[in-house]
């Protein structure tokens, strides 16, 4: 959690002073800049890559898995590698590969899940304690701090001992522990754009303030709030696998490469692969988020110039 | 805060009391056993007055009573506290050691290979799931070389491992942030100024540079120790190190709420004490706020 921290400040330091100024000139072309930009970005290629294909098996892949990654057949129990099973079988006589395939779609959609309602929260709770202001504001704030005064993770063990460790749980406390940093951002970068000529422009033609957020503020800090969830990715990633791996998460059978981590440890001198296998998966599909995340960040710096990667 | 914690309690599913008997064996409880467990856990009573009773046994270091044991959740918790602070101090020590002469090497020789090697590192240290790498490492140690035991005891003895996998990611993140702030500060005029003097690059570097760029370094290991007191639950479990991470996951697995309660109480109380101290840390490094707080 540490490191999303740390990234929220830096980018909160950095960009904001140029970009929504640069989104409102021309929003398209600023757009394609960014893109582009990436693009020539070496590391930051790779990561999008990565993070693509991790993205695309979690999609595809369940569809085309030779087993059903739950399909137990303890005949089979604990084979090496063979033709019938490219990676071999767990102690239940489950498919390796096909486990680890149905794992990708839970262990990066849930990731994706946590982060987009994370998101959803705090545009919500943000904007409408920098817009509404007053009493609206100090009790959104005070609820925040309060939040912010418990470290993330020991938040997100104790609502799921409370709660009972499941799936949704799992979303909710990890979206509950992570919000209130965004709900701070995002509140900040309101104030900021809410005293800007075009703000008080749109009311005073008579829009209503759910529209100018909705239309000019959200829109303006879009670009910063997509660089911080990118960031974030990796962290969620690892925060859903470490949890399911303590067996709080996502519950067996269902694949998840913690849980699947966790199932392995106990035959790992004799089959090693049992454990490898879904830990380099979640070390692979952190490194590209991380590696995405840090080169989007690179990239929406005024700074940046090219051939200057990373060094930031 | 307290409301925050305490109101975990109330918002549960079910009722508690018919959870706890359930949790001491008997499956199907009679309606008046459940009755007289209320009345006996106080229960019964209305909610505010439920939280007033909580708080006041709070203040005087009363975290309730265990549903699995019986026993006082603090009596319960509190030789485990002590194994989680060692394992998190390790953590620190871990953490620090590595950052720093890493930071200070890729500072110094800032886009050449250590500057890369540091950044590689971090980027590493960030991506590596600790539960992961711990079972490899402990794997190879204990199993393999047999060079420590795969039962951790809380000493010094078996520290080194379980430290070095919760200290990793820290140790990241906090050589990012020195990196940057070194470079940062390498790139004032009074820097270039010394050089011009004649100071050596490492001079500068130690003693210049290093205290201005601490403080944000002092900042992000403050909330890096909240975020080591939640992954110890992870580790600890891998390594079988019996502190409060290793418990708090048996509790919830148990759904031991008073218990789960007071682990996030007392984490509460040792990131706010944390912060504190980086404060007076900080104070104590930068003149500038020694004199803001005087005034």
């Amino acid at each position: 959690m540490a490191v999303s921290e740390s990234a929220i400040e830096a980018t909160a330091g950095t960009a904001p002073a140029a970009a929504p100024a640069a989104a409102l000139a021309a929003p398209g072309a600023r757009r394609f800049r960014t893109l582009r930009r990436l693009l020539a970005h070496r590391s930051g290629v790779l990561g999008l890559a990565g993070l693509l294909l991790v993205a695309f098996v979690a999609l595809v892949g369940p569809h085309l898995t030779p087993y059903d990654p739950t399909e137990v057949n303890i005949l089979e129990k604990l084979q090496p590698p063979s033709a019938a099973h490219p990676l071999g079988t767990d102690y239940l006589g489950r498919d390796l590969l096909s486990r680890t395939v149905d794992g990708a779609h839970r262990s990066l959609g849930t990731a994706v899940a946590v982060v987009g309602a994370v998101l959803a929260v705090s545009i919500v709770f943000g904007c409408l304690a920098g817009f509404a202001g007053g009493a609206v504001d100090a009790t959104i704030m005070r609820v925040v701090d309060v939040k912010l005064g418990l470290p993330g993770l020991v938040l997100s063990l104790a609502l799921v001992g409370t709660l009972g460790p499941s799936l949704g749980t799992l979303i909710l406390a990890l979206t509950i522990a992570q919000a209130p940093w965004y709900i701070r951002l995002i509140r900040t970068m309101v104030l900021r754009e809410r005293e800007r000529p075009y703000v008080l422009v749109a009311r005073v033609h008579g829009a209503p303030p759910v529209a100018v957020v909705w239309r000019h503020v959200i829109p303006a800090v879009a670009g910063q709030l997509a660089v911080l969830a990118t960031l974030d990715l990796g962290s969620v990633v690892l925060a859903v696998a470490g949890l399911s791996f303590l067996g709080l998460g996502v519950q067996p059978p269902a694949a998840e490469w913690g849980a699947m981590l966790n199932d392995g440890r106990i035959t790992f001198a004799l089959h090693p692969l049992l454990m490898v296998v879904p830990g380099a998966c979640i070390f692979f599909t952190v490194l590209c988020a991380n590696l995405c995340g840090d080169a989007l960040r690179d990239v929406l710096d005024p700074t940046w110039q090219r051939g200057r990667e990373g060094r930031r | 805060m307290t409301l925050l914690v305490w109101a975990l309690l109330p918002l549960t599913p079910g009722d508690p009391a018919e959870r706890t008997i359930r949790g001491r064996g008997n499956l199907e409880p009679e309606p008046a056993q459940v009755a007289a467990l209320r009345q006996e856990l106080g229960l019964d009573r209305p909610l505010p007055e439920q939280y007033a009773v909580w708080l006041s046994k709070l203040v005087r270091g009363q975290l309730g009573i265990s549903y699995r044991s019986k026993q006082p959740v603090e009596r319960e918790l509190a030789s485990r506290v002590a194994a989680t602070l060692l394992l998190a101090a390790g953590g620190v020590v871990v953490a620090v050691a590595i950052a720093l002469p890493l930071a200070l090497l890729a500072a110094r020789h800032q886009d050449r290979w250590p500057d890369q090697a540091a950044r590689m590192f971090a980027l590493v240290g960030t991506s590596l799931p600790s539960f992961w790498i711990g079972l490899l490492l402990l794997d190879l140690f204990a199993v393999r070389l047999r060079w420590t035991s795969a039962l951790a005891k809380p000493d010094l003895a078996h520290l080194p491992l379980p430290a070095f996998v919760l200290g990793l990611g820290l140790a990241s993140v906090l050589t990012r942030i020195l990196r940057a702030g070194l470079v940062g500060e390498l790139g004032r005029r009074y820097a270039l100024v010394m050089r011009a003097r004649g100071a050596g690059q490492w001079h500068v570097l130690v003693r210049h540079a290093l205290p201005n760029a601490s403080l944000p370094g002092i900042n992000v290991l403050a909330l890096g120790i909240g975020g080591l007191l939640g992954g110890a639950a992870a580790v600890e479990t891998v390594f079988t190190w019996p502190g409060m991470g290793l418990y708090i996951v048996d509790a919830i697995g148990a759904r031991d709420l008073p218990v789960v309660q007071g682990f996030a109480v007392i984490s509460a109380g040792i990131f706010i004490l944390c912060n504190l101290g980086a404060d007076l840390l900080a104070m104590t490094v930068d003149p500038r706020l020694r004199q803001q707080a005087q005034r």
